[in-house]
């Protein structure tokens, strides 16, 4: 019996009592094209798309990136209309600030890439893992110009409705190009928003997996200034699932509950991480905190805890 | 053999072991100790192994993006594209 409680001992410190990465049986994210890199700019968080408006002669830098790395790796942004190509080697899970060079002369797209490397004594099953994709629109305008940045990730047999907020019932004019749109219509809405669907935007004949419709839509029943439009289409391979967004229970003593889909590997609250698909952790409900879920393939999703003057506070994600 | 046979056959073969060698069979027993041990350290090389072609492909991988730019030169073109053909909408009053 000694003997059996002893080679016990000694095979769970030989192979440690870590917890292990988890398989995923879905598609790689960034090769079925669907982006998950979390980044921040222009204070809003982003989850592998975005879009700011940069003033036309102001720094570029006051775009504020920060790219959201997983425990240690590299980190790639490359623009040539921003001239940036720059990697940096992170660690500590940190949030790398990129400070975008010179001034915004012309709009570009910034092409973001994180590649995380796992902590190997939570690697015992030789996981392979995946990287993380993003990309960042940069609209340069005039101070006073109007715009609005949307992005959409669209299932590549798939059609969605493409939503304006236009603020009033009344006729607009829409008009898109790029991604070989010639979209160019008038529409009447009796509500606060304006619709159309993308396979009426985006013809059938365009097969680029991502691109970016530049537009502007002006009421024309009351004269108004035109608002420019800038809306990233990403399509995505049908055979991929967006990873489920977690559920969060309130516990007792102020703590929370987190269980992700069984594929999650890796919950985060913060700046805390643990290697698992379920975890708890101490919460303070009355402050801003994030959460996040991901997986070896780089499917992931990001929960911001915030407080809204009409609701309270609240979860809001983005997977 | 995986880890979970190898705690049973240890376990169990420790009785084997004190058994051979209360009946003097001490080549057997030592046997039977070498083999044990000698799958564990194969399982262990093997592991480190495995790990090790996996690091290196890492460093490749990282090394490959520390010098490789992402191209996206083409997407930036037409970004440009459809937005002069925006800016020439509304300056041509449409």
């Amino acid at each position: 019996m000694v003997y059996r409680f002893l080679l016990f001992c000694f095979f769970l410190l030989m192979s440690g009592c870590s917890t292990t990465l988890r398989p995923d049986l879905s598609l790689p994210a960034a090769e079925a094209g669907y982006p998950t890199a979390e980044f921040y700019a222009g204070g809003n968080l982003f989850h592998g798309l975005g879009s700011v408006v940069a003033a036309r002669g102001s720094p570029l830098s006051d775009v504020n990136l920060e790219v959201q790395g997983y425990f240690s790796g590299v980190i790639r942004v490359d623009s040539a209309a921003c001239g940036v190509s720059e990697s940096v080697v992170y660690s500590n899970s940190s949030r790398v600030k990129i400070t975008l060079p010179g001034v915004a002369v012309a709009s570009c797209l910034l092409d973001i890439l994180v590649s995380p490397s796992y902590p190997e004594k939570n690697n015992k099953t030789n996981e392979r893992t995946y990287q993380f994709k993003g990309q960042l629109a940069v609209k340069v305008l005039g101070k006073q110009d109007p715009w609005i940045g949307y992005s959409t990730k669209l299932r590549a047999d798939g059609d969605e409705p493409v939503i304006i907020d236009v603020g009033a019932p009344g006729q607009y004019h829409l008009v898109f190009r790029g991604c070989s749109s010639k979209y160019d219509e008038m529409l009447r809405t009796p509500s606060s928003t304006i619709k159309a669907q993308f396979k009426a935007v985006v013809p059938a004949k365009n097969k680029d997996p991502h691109c970016l419709l530049e537009g502007f839509i002006e009421r024309v029943d009351k004269w108004s200034p035109p608002v420019r439009l800038s809306w990233q289409v990403w399509r995505y391979s049908s055979d991929f699932l967006p990873l489920p967004i977690p559920s969060v229970t309130a516990g007792s003593w102020g703590r929370v509950s987190v269980e992700g889909d069984p594929s999650v590997s890796v919950i985060s609250l913060d700046d805390e991480y643990k290697v698992n698909y379920k975890a708890e952790f101490y919460f303070d409900d009355k402050a801003p905190h994030t959460l996040r879920v991901f997986t070896v393939k780089g499917r992931s999703a990001v929960c911001e805890y915030y407080f809204d003057s009409n609701e309270g506070w609240g979860w809001e994600c983005l997977n | 053999m995986g880890m979970l046979e190898l705690i049973k056959l240890l376990s169990g073969g420790m009785d084997t072991v004190k058994s051979a060698l209360a009946q003097g069979h001490t080549f057997l027993a030592g046997l039977f100790l070498f083999v044990v041990v000698a799958s564990f350290i194969y399982i262990k090389f093997q592991s480190l192994y495995k790990k090790g072609i996996q690091r290196a492909n890492l460093r490749d991988q990282t090394k490959a993006q520390i010098e490789n730019p992402i191209d996206n030169k083409a997407d930036e073109i037409n970004q440009k594209k459809a937005e002069n053909e925006i800016e020439d909408i509304l300056k041509g009053g449409h």
